[in-house]
């Protein structure tokens, strides 16, 4: 941090990051201070552009796979399925049901393992060390998984369009299968351990509460919107893939403090597991892939597709012109709407708490800079 | 009354957090030492890519077509081969050699296949930019190229990571 003072003497600017822990990744906000309490919030972006959407004008629809997954690394598989959801809109291509089951399943064990990366993180910025360690080794279990289906551990590269590279075996839903029981036993002890915590709650009640309407007004999805008791989940409201299919919920908040969004967050991993068990269940045999020649065209046209993420509405727009590159791309991430509502947020705040509403939004860096 | 109430419960959150560090305590470790104890990897694992073995011939079965380069979205292969030249091999019930023959009636002799073939001379990869997407390995015709399971991959320039395929290849060979 980086301090520098005004001529009056009692307002000062703050310059936290955009090499700062609590900012995970290369955010940079200048604070304008008034003693311990803050006035004005100001993001500056772009440390991390790499220009994705024009990388994706430029190459065949085919080579945009690998850079789904690096730009929200921790929840890359349903990056993945936006972008071969949308070719395969516009192609009409129609995946085996299979792929469309394993798609959901790694998808949700993605959600679940990004959710364990912010619980850990975000009460590492709060001050307690001790449940990131918790944390990681559940999400361990988790990224071995995916790992003997996909071959990496955190950016992957597993859907195709028409399905998905490889076939899910035995060992993968035996594994599976234990990491729910397991999970479900260890969200008991995050419980104990965080939620009743008195010092994380009074770190984190009535701080940084969104109104419904300032939810709204920025176009904060994911959880940072359900905290603020709006049930809106592009899985239930918009559905795609084979979602409509299974049984779950929606949690949501009430006051939209830190605290609700904390707790949106930890039910949202139980209902991710409810989902998992059932496209388990449910798993139909056949193939996992349809093949589709490498490198496709498609017809003139426009289409937007969304899809929920870990951190809500992730959406792309695409512009063909009959090419094999698409003529324009434009990328919807739900980090840069959730870290618009910062400044407003932060407004009378002491610096430390700063901290806690800025965890909270469980911001991804990469993915708004993208 | 309030004070006593939070000291309670603020009491009883700690020795509730204690007590389930103490019960981590006394669960199974959780890491490796890991130079001294590696975990083996699992068999989908992605390092960079290589050639795969013919089990007939022992060469690579790379005809440098350079699909993998075409396709590859960071441009990190580089191919090139020999002119092409026409090739009559002694024909092998095994399959090798592969696919592209060209159908040139009158020069056909029994037992003996006629391809265009283009002798590979260097192939080069420039790890440093590649994503292992493996789209570089689902495009290849002749399933030439895999995935290795070399992860010790740190070098001291850049140099270090480009990776002549070829030259690995007879090396370990
Ligand atoms: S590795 Fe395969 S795709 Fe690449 S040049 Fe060789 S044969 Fe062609
Ligand atoms: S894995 Fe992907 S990035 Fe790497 S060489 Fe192959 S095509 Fe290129």
């Amino acid at each position: 941090m980086e301090i520098s003072a005004d001529r009056d003497g009692n307002t000062f600017y703050l310059n936290m990051g955009p090499q700062h822990p609590s900012t995970h990744g290369v955010l940079r906000v200048i604070l304008k201070m008034n003693g311990e309490y803050i006035q004005e919030a100001e993001c500056v972006l772009g440390y991390i552009h790499r220009m994705h959407e024009k990388i994706g004008e430029s190459m065949f629809f085919s080579q945009f796979y690998a850079y789904m997954s690096r730009m929200d690394y921790l929840s890359a598989m349903a990056y993945n399925h936006g972008y071969t959801g949308l070719i395969e809109k516009m192609a009409g291509i129609e995946p085996p049901l299979r792929a469309e089951y394993i798609r959901v399943i790694t998808v949700e064990l993605n959600r679940i393992s990004s959710h364990l990366v912010w619980l850990g993180a975000y009460l590492l910025d709060l001050g307690a060390f001790t449940p990131i360690m918790y944390a990681f080794d559940d999400r361990e279990m988790i990224l071995d998984l995916l790992e003997s289906i996909t071959g990496s551990r955190l950016t992957y590269s597993y859907f195709r369009f028409g399905g998905v590279c490889k076939d899910i075996d035995e060992d993968f839903i035996r594994g599976t299968r234990a990491f729910i029981k397991k999970m479900r036993s260890r969200l008991k002890m995050y419980d104990t351990l965080v939620t009743k915590n008195v010092i994380f709650i009074g770190r984190v009640k009535d701080i940084g509460i969104i109104s419904q309407d300032m939810a709204r007004r920025y176009g904060a999805t994911g959880p940072v919107l359900r905290g603020s008791g709006i049930e809106y989940d592009i899985r239930k409201n918009e559905p795609y893939s084979v979602y409509p299919e299974f049984d779950f919920d929606i949690p949501t908040g009430s006051t939209g403090d830190a605290r609700d969004r904390y707790l949106v967050r930890v039910a949202e991993i139980e209902q991710s597991l409810r989902i998992i068990e059932q496209a388990l269940d449910r798993l139909p045999d056949g193939p996992y892939r349809t093949e589709i020649p490498p490198f496709i065209e498609l017809e003139p046209g426009d289409c937007y597709f969304p899809v929920e993420s870990a951190r809500g509405e992730f959406g792309i727009y695409l512009v063909s012109n009959g090419e094999k590159r698409p003529y324009r791309m434009k990328l919807r991430t739900p980090s840069f709407s959730n870290l618009s509502l910062f400044n407003e947020l932060t407004k009378g705040y002491m610096i430390a708490d700063a901290v806690s509403i800025l965890g909270s939004l469980d911001l991804v860096i990469p993915e708004i800079d993208r | 009354m309030r004070f006593i109430n939070e000291v309670i419960s603020g009491s009883y959150s700690l020795i509730a957090g204690l007590g389930i560090t103490i019960k981590a305590f006394f669960s199974p470790i959780a890491t490796v030492q890991y130079p001294r104890e590696v975990i083996d990897i699992t068999p989908s694992y992605r390092g960079h890519i290589e050639f795969v073995h013919d089990l007939v011939t022992g060469k690579p079965k790379c005809i440098s077509c350079g699909t993998c380069a075409m396709a590859c979205p960071s441009n990190c292969i580089t191919v090139e081969g020999e002119p092409l030249e026409i090739k009559r091999e002694p024909f092998h019930a095994t399959g090798w050699p592969p696919a592209i023959s060209i159908p040139s009636e009158k020069k056909k002799a029994p037992g003996y296949v006629e391809r265009l073939e283009r002798p590979l001379i260097l192939f080069e990869l420039d790890f440093a930019k590649c994503s292992l997407c493996g789209l570089c390995i689902e495009v290849c015709p002749e399933n030439a190229i895999q995935f290795s399971k070399v992860y010790n991959l740190a070098g001291y320039c850049r140099q270090d990571s480009r990776i002549d395929l070829k030259n690995r290849f007879e090396e370990i060979s």
